[in-house]
This record gives C-alpha cells, structure tokens and sequence, in this order.
C-alpha cells in the first residue's frame, strides 16, 4: 500500500529510535496482551416472598444510587381491534392512585430526582439511595392503589395518535409494523399494529382487565441494584408489596409462526425518501432455554454485529450505507431475524444482493477459524463489559430462574463460548437462517425500486402494501395477512 | 423523542453514542465522593489523566483533539467528522480494515464522535489489553494512513450518514438550520456533517495539511479510567507518546466574534413531516462561563421531570404539544438553550409557541419555590451521579473538563457551583436569556402536497 504521507528520513529516525528507559522502540511489533484477568461472577442474594414474587439483590456502593426494576412473566394476549391496549396500560398505571393525582405522583417523583418508567411488562425506578424508602414507599403506592381516570386515558389516547401522525414520515416506524404484519399476522400477539382507529376503541375497562390479569407478583421478578443491603432491601420489600395478592394469568398458546414459502419483496411506498430501509425478515424459533442460544449469538456477530461480515461487505467495501447489521434474539414465545440497513435508494437492488450474498455465504461455507475466534474473544470482551453495570448481574440470576436455565449457566458462558467451532456457526446459520423464505422489506420510493427489485421475488412481482403491512395494489394477489403465504 | 444523538456525528451508529449535551450537563461530583485521579503534560504537551477502578477488568482508553466543525475551512463543511471516519483507516503499522478488528478480537469496542469544538476517539478493552490500545491511538496520532480508497469509500459512507440521519429523518436537519440562524459570524453556524456538496470537493491532500496541523500531541487530551496500575500506565504512555513531536507550529484558531443579537430572528422550514415542531434557541453562556450552571438549572425547570413546567403545563394539562423539551447546548466559547416542541394533532404552531412563550414569562417574573429548587438539585446531583457510572463515563467527563474548562478538577467543584445558584439567579439568567431579542425560532412544517 502506497504511504499516503512521506516524512523526511531524519525525522523518522529522530522517531524510531525513542529511547525509554532504554529500550528502542520499534512499532512495527505489536503489544502482547498481559495475563487474562480475572472475571468475578457473584451471586445475587435472593428471596421470595409469601404472594410469589421473587426478590434478587446486588448489593453495590460504588455509587450513592439505587434502583429498582420488575418483570412480570407472562405470555401476551391478542389485542385484536383495540391494539394499543397494553402499552396504553403502561403508561396509564402511573397516573393517578386512590390518594394521588398524576401531578402529586408526578411532584413525588421528581422532587427525589428519581427516574421512573412504568410499561405493560413492569417498571424501572431509579434515585439516590438517601431516599429509597420514599421510591418504595411510591412503587407500593402505585402497584397496589392505582386508578385508571378518563380524563388521563383521554389524554394518553390523544398523545398516542400524535404520536402515530408523526411516524408516518419514520421510516424506521413503517419497516418495524410491517415486519410484524408480515412475520407475525394478527392472530399472533407480536403482530399487533397500533392505528389511530385501534386506539379510539380503547376503554378504560379494556385497560383495567389487563392490568388486574397480568400485574400479579406470582409473575414478577424484581432486581434491587446498588447502595443498599439485602437486609434494607428486603424490610423494604416485604412493607411494600407484602400485600399484593397473588392470582392466575392467562397462558394462552400461540401456533409457531412458520418462515413464508417462499421469499417475496414487500415494497412500501414513500416518495420523499431519499434512502430505502430493507428488513430481510422471517420468524425463528430460539427459547432462551434452547442450546443454540449462545452458538447463534457467534453466528450473528460474525454476520452482523459491529465490523461484521455485512458492514464489511454493504459499507466498507461498496459504500452503499453508513451500516449494516443483523439481529437474532432469544425469545419465549417467537424470535425474528432481521438484517437490516438503510442504502441510498439507487443501490437499492445491488444491496439487497449483497445482503442474500452474504446469508447464503455463510449457510454454504464453513467460516475460517480465525474469524470465528475472533468474534469469540469479541463475546469474551463484552461479557466482561458488561458486568461494568451491577445490574447484569441480577438480570442473570432473573434470566436463569425464569427460563429454568441450570444455575451454572453464566459462569459457564465463556467456556461454552469459547467451545463454539466454526462448524457449529456454519451449522447454525443453515438451520435458523433462510435467505429463500424470508420477507424482503423495502420502504422507499417504489417508482425507483420496484422494477429492479423483481429478481428477488419468487413470483417476480413485488407486494405493495400500506404503512401497516396491508396490500394496496389491487391487481396483485390477495394476501391474507392472518394466513403466512403458501 | 431522543435528540441527542443528533448532536454529534459518529463513526458507527451501533456503539452507544456519547451524548454530548447530556455529558456536559453531567459535570459534578460523587454525592459523598469525590473522583480521585491524577493528570500531568508530557513535554511534547500531551495531556494525561489518569482514573483507577479495580471493580471490572475493563480499561477505558481515550483521545480527545481539540478539533471540531468550528476550525474548518468554510467551504469545506463535514470536514472534521469526514477526517473522523478516515483516522479508522490505519497507521503505518496498521493495515487497512485492521484497526477495528485489533480491537473486536482482542474483546473490545471503540467509536468517535465529532462536535463543533472537539473530536473524540475511544476505546473499551479488558485491562490487560491497555498497552495495545495505547499503542494503536500513538500509531494513528504519529503516523496516520489513508489511501485513496479509503476516503472515497468513506466519502459515499459519510453520505449516506448524512442522508440517514438529516433527509431520511423527521425533523432530522433541525440542529443544522437552527445553527445556522443562530449565529451570523461565529464557526458554530456551520453543520457537522456537511454538505453534500463540499463532501464531495474534500481533497486528500487537504486531508494531509488538517493532520499535520490538527492532530498533534499538544492538541490531545489522553484520558484512561479503569482497572489500571499507574506505574506502569505512565510508562506505557512515555513509550509510546513520549517521542511524538509536538506541532510543527502553534495553531492559530480563527476567533470570530459572534455579534450582539439585538432583535429576535424568524424563519420557516418545511420537511417531510406531518405534525408542525416549533424550535427557539436562546444564546447562553460558554461552558463554565458566569450564569451557566444558573442556565442549566433552567433548563432542568422546564424540561425534566413530568412535574416540569413544560411537561405539567404544556404537555400534559393544556395538551397542545406531543413533545416539548429545553436542551441546553453550552460549547467551548458559547452556549445556545434550544426548545424543542412538537404540536398536538389540531394545534397549530404558532398556539404551541405562545404555550412555550407563556412559561419564559412565568419563569421570568416569578421565583420559583424552595421545593421546586430543591427537587432540581436532586435532579442535576442525580444525573451527574449516573454519567460517572461506567470507565468510559469517568474517561469522558474528566477528559472534556479539562478540554472545555481547563481543569479537569471541576469534577469535584461541580455539585457546589450549582449549589450556590439561587432562585433569584435562575429568575435573573430567565430575564436576560429567555427573551424574544435573544432567540431564533423557526417553525418546521410539512411540505406542501404539489
């Protein structure tokens, strides 16, 4: 490679030779590592209260902060014409308590300099650790008193719809419902799409059931983080929510959404856009107690992580993105896979390509050890990273108890991390990756992509739909978004 | 409606980006504690600072230049963060398409940013990888390579980061036509990203001649926290930048003096876009200057918090925006407070804008109450708590103190300056800030359907 500055021979000399402590320099011999350290993987104290609800406690004073997270374990229901509901409730639940209106809530929280998130899975609560008795004193308040108001749902309802309007121009927003459309259908509860008419047909009692069916501490998992002790954090605990009577929750069963026959490009139309967002999407079945967990994670890093095989592919060498990734999740009910970038709308077709290149490069070929090894140490460096945060730590205790992991099975992660071959990779992308099943989303100008976009598509004829996975174009085949296509 | 990341132009979008107006808000002490670390200059004006944290085996390893969009050639706007891009490119020692994967495999992360005042380069690694990183940020300070492909790869990538986050996006171009109304002379009115145009004319021997002059040891701030043994840190550091040489000649910084504004600017912008947003920046003071941390607090009273006053009064009981935050963006030699809202469905802009001009007035004529000063304490002392949560939080706080303050020390005197903040300062920083002779608005609205 061409030296792109020359430096006068002197200077470079002056440089080379750096004496320090007297050794010379040289720079063309690269740094060893020093001994690997150690990784310290505690165990978070724990306990269960008498309703059901299970109590972890990372005990951390680093910082004069705590915080306090919930996670009910349930599996969604079907929101059907009123979609919304659920994530409305989450919002709903922090507005008013049989003492309290949402301002005096609202004052309570921020006079603490307290952070609070509430949603239709839980809740997050953070604040200095001077004043956790007030947090707890106010989660308790808001878990067991809460009451749903029309004026605060009228108005969540009117601030949802705005909300809707702006992601018309999102394109990010129009790829996320239309993958759920078309992955999931609507009897699926991942397939639910928010609309302005599903949310005038929410009510207060459809929000009220969700909330008395699923908010029951025989579900919920709480991580307690920071400055505080297990004895603190258990006094606190019993006094605030010691009473929240436990019940039943649904457990709906869902039929395994299956990967589309064949693979067919879904074209939404946006005439102002100057790039195109593709999603190669279908569904995979990955529970977080399945054993392909941590294989798969190699094989999507080495795909589409950071720096992977599709940044290196679609933006270091063709340019055509400022990046390109793929995700594989682990989840209980259904997981997606989902390669992604957002390309200027000319290279629409040669990216999309690049990207099926890519898929089945890695179904046909065994991946070089170097590489594989290099994601590994990748994984092995992140790991570490992340237990930065304390809270990894109880996420871990959380995540074993929920999905009935066996309980070494952090403190194995890196070794079986590290024992996953190249072959393994190659194995796992044949068996959860199908480049010739898939959902070929593109949301940009259809008048520039279409035409070129043919080839991709086993009919040869691209689906156009609307803003939520609907189809448009009358003259194509009718799909039923409730059936997956055969 | 998360606008920070808009702020600064990053090399990956994938990486946490760090939020530049949030980091600099964040800037106090421990509650209790104070951050312990150490910091000298090397003698070819390198500036180190140290931070130990045994709790992790990570170490975070960062270079701070001072260089940002305010030092580019006028016609040559992205410039900084287009060079950003190519400093990934290699050294003489480090091939190309090398540099990121040394750090991947050997179990790190790395990302920049770019701003208008400073350029930022990191790396996260396990700790007993610090000499390699301090060896691959001394190879790209000594002796940087690019080629040929490399920037005309990075120009297309740059583009495309352009048209992602500013014409892809709603609303995604609001910081640059804010900027650019703001300020009539001063550096800071150019984009950070640039324009398509003079990304396109960027040449690589001007990239050479921005090298030489900007990315030198005395230019630099080298800030490292995490599992580290400082001994042998310092000695790592001598090694590897002890023998870089200094700037050829001192940088001469062309200091445009913004004028006095004297009465209110006004302008319209149309996007693709459904929901009008109503935009006004205020000019504010420089970071650390007199008044900011008052400023600061400010915008912490209207904007944090549902209690907040835009949250209680305008979002939520008048219900006229769908969103309405203050973002205070205070930079090295000045400061703009910008106000951000987005109408309700039915609400035209210009009743959004007498909501948001009814709060100036509020905050302008009343006092605000004891509560309501001491919930802002505890917002401010919270987040800045947060913001010393991670090594790269630490490497990046002490890093800009000392680049933005001259003191990386401020650390420790930070919670104490906004403690001696009154309430009749705050109302007094609302008189002469929060008015309609100091402030830009522009209304952004939907294209009209040709």
């Amino acid at each position: 490679m061409k030296l792109f500055f020359s430096f006068p021979v002197s200077v470079f000399f002056v440089w080379a030779a750096t004496i320090v402590n007297g050794q010379s320099l040289d720079r063309s011999v690269r740094p060893a590592p020093g001994p690997a350290p150690e990784i310290n993987l505690s165990t978070p104290e724990r306990f269960t209260l008498d309703n059901g609800m299970k109590v972890f406690v990372v005990s951390n004073s680093k910082l004069p902060t705590l915080s306090v997270s919930m996670v009910l374990d349930f599996v969604p229901p079907v929101e059907g014409p009123q979609a919304g509901y659920m994530d409305i409730t989450g919002s709903l639940w922090r507005t008013g308590t049989k003492s309290k209106s949402k301002e005096q809530i609202d004052e309570a929280i921020d006079r603490l300099g307290a952070t609070l998130s509430t949603s239709s899975g839980g809740f997050y609560a953070s604040s200095l650790s001077r004043y956790k008795t007030e947090l707890f004193e106010i989660m308790s308040d808001l878990i067991l008193n809460n009451e749903f108001r029309q004026e605060e749902l009228d108005r969540i309802k009117k601030q949802t719809i705005s909300g809707l309007q702006t992601e018309k121009d999102d394109a990010g927003a129009i790829a996320a419902n239309v993958r759920r459309a078309m992955v999931y259908g609507n009897n699926h509860p991942y397939g639910q799409i928010t609309t302005e008419q599903s949310v005038a047909l929410i009510d207060l009692m459809v929000c009220r059931n969700f909330f008395d069916n699923y908010f029951r501490p025989n579900l919920a998992y709480m991580a307690i983080v920071g400055d505080i002790s297990r004895a603190e954090a258990e006094s606190l605990v019993r006094k605030a929510f010691g009473s929240w009577k436990s019940g039943p929750a649904p457990s709906p069963s869902y039929a395994t959404p299956e990967p589309p026959s064949e693979t067919r490009v879904v074209i939404v139309d946006r005439p102002s856009a100057v790039q195109t967002v593709i999603n190669i999407v279908h569904p995979v079945s990955l529970p977080p107690s399945s054993p392909d967990v941590i294989p798969v994670s190699v094989m999507n890093t080495l795909l589409g992580g950071g720096d992977a095989r599709l940044f290196n592919n679609l933006r270091e060498t063709h340019a055509f993105t400022y990046g390109a990734y793929s995700s594989l999740s682990k989840d209980p009910l259904s997981s997606m896979f989902n390669a992604n970038a957002q390309v200027r709308t000319e290279v629409t077709d040669s990216a999309v390509h690049e990207f099926l290149y890519e898929l089945n490069r890695l179904r046909d070929t065994i991946p070089p050890l170097k590489e594989v090894d290099g994601i590994r140490k990748y994984l092995t460096g992140t790991f570490a990273i992340a237990l930065q945060n304390p809270r990894t730590l109880a996420q871990f205790a959380i995540e074993m108890e929920r999905y009935g992991l066996k309980p070494d099975h952090y403190r194995n992660y890196l070794k079986v991390l590290n024992d996953v071959s190249p072959m393994m990779v190659q194995g796992m992308a044949r068996k959860h990756i199908f480049p010739d099943h898939a959902y070929i989303i593109c949301v940009g100008q259809r008048a520039a992509i279409e035409e070129k976009l043919k080839r991709f598509d086993a009919k040869g004829s691209p689906l156009i739909v609307d803003l939520y996975g609907r189809p448009v174009d009358l003259s194509q085949q009718k799909v039923d978004p409730d059936k997956p296509t055969k | 409606m998360n606008l920070s990341s808009r702020f600064a132009c990053g090399y990956l979008n994938f990486s946490i980006p760090l939020f530049i107006f949030l980091s600099l808000l964040a800037q106090t002490a421990l509650a209790q504690n104070s951050i312990s670390f150490e910091q000298y200059t090397l003698p070819n004006g390198l500036k180190v600072i140290l931070h130990e944290d045994r709790q992790t085996p990570i170490v975070a390893v960062t270079v701070s230049y001072h260089v940002g969009s305010k030092d580019e050639d006028p016609t040559r706007t992205g410039f900084a963060h287009f060079f950003e891009h190519l400093l990934f490119e290699g050294s003489q020692n480090i091939a190309r398409g090398e540099y990121m994967k040394l750090v991947k495999e050997n179990g790190g992360v790395l990302n920049a940013n770019t701003f208008k005042d400073r350029t930022f380069y990191f790396e996260i690694l396990p700790s007993n990888q610090l000499e390699l990183a301090l060896w691959m940020e001394s190879e790209r300070m000594l002796h940087a390579k690019i080629d040929d492909k490399g920037i005309e790869t990075q120009r297309e990538v740059v583009k495309e980061e352009r048209r992602q986050r500013l014409e892809n996006t709603p609303y995604g171009g609001l910081l640059d036509e804010t900027m650019s109304r703001t300020f009539s002379r001063h550096p800071y009115r150019r984009s950070v990203i640039g324009s398509m145009e003079h990304l396109n004319a960027a040449k690589k021997e001007e990239f050479y001649a921005f090298y030489k002059k900007f990315y030198v040891p005395d230019n630099a701030i080298l800030s490292i926290a995490g599992d580290i043994n400082f001994k042998q840190t310092k000695a790592w550091i001598e090694r590897y930048f002890g023998g870089i040489p200094r700037g050829a000649t001192p940088i001469k910084r062309i200091m445009l003096k913004e004028p006095i504004q004297k009465k209110e600017v006004r302008d319209q912008v149309y996007d693709n876009i459904q929901l009008p947003a109503v935009i006004h920046s205020f000019k504010t003071p420089a970071l650390g200057a007199p008044e900011y941390h008052a400023v600061n607090l400010l915008a912490t009273l209207l904007s944090e918090g549902e209690s907040s006053r835009f949250q209680k009064s305008i979002v939520n009981s008048q219900q006229k925006a769908l969103f309405v935050g203050a973002y205070p963006i205070a930079m090295k030699e000045a400061g703009v407070s910008l106000m951000f809202g987005i109408v309700n469905m039915g609400v035209e802009p210009n009743q959004l804008e007498e909501s948001m001009e009814r709060e100036y007035d509020r905050v302008r004529t009343e006092l605000i109450t004891q509560e309501e000063y001491d919930k802002l304490i505890n917002q401010v002392e919270n987040t800045f708590v947060n913001s010393l949560a991670t090594v790269e939080g630490i490497a990046e706080t002490l890093s800009d103190y000392w680049m933005y303050q001259g003191d990386p020390g401020m650390v420790n005197k930070e919670m104490d300056l906004y403690r001696k903040v009154t309430r009749e300062d705050i109302r007094e920083a609302a008189r002469k800030y929060l008015v309609p002779s100091n402030r830009t608005s522009l209304y952004y609205l939907p294209k009209p359907k040709s």
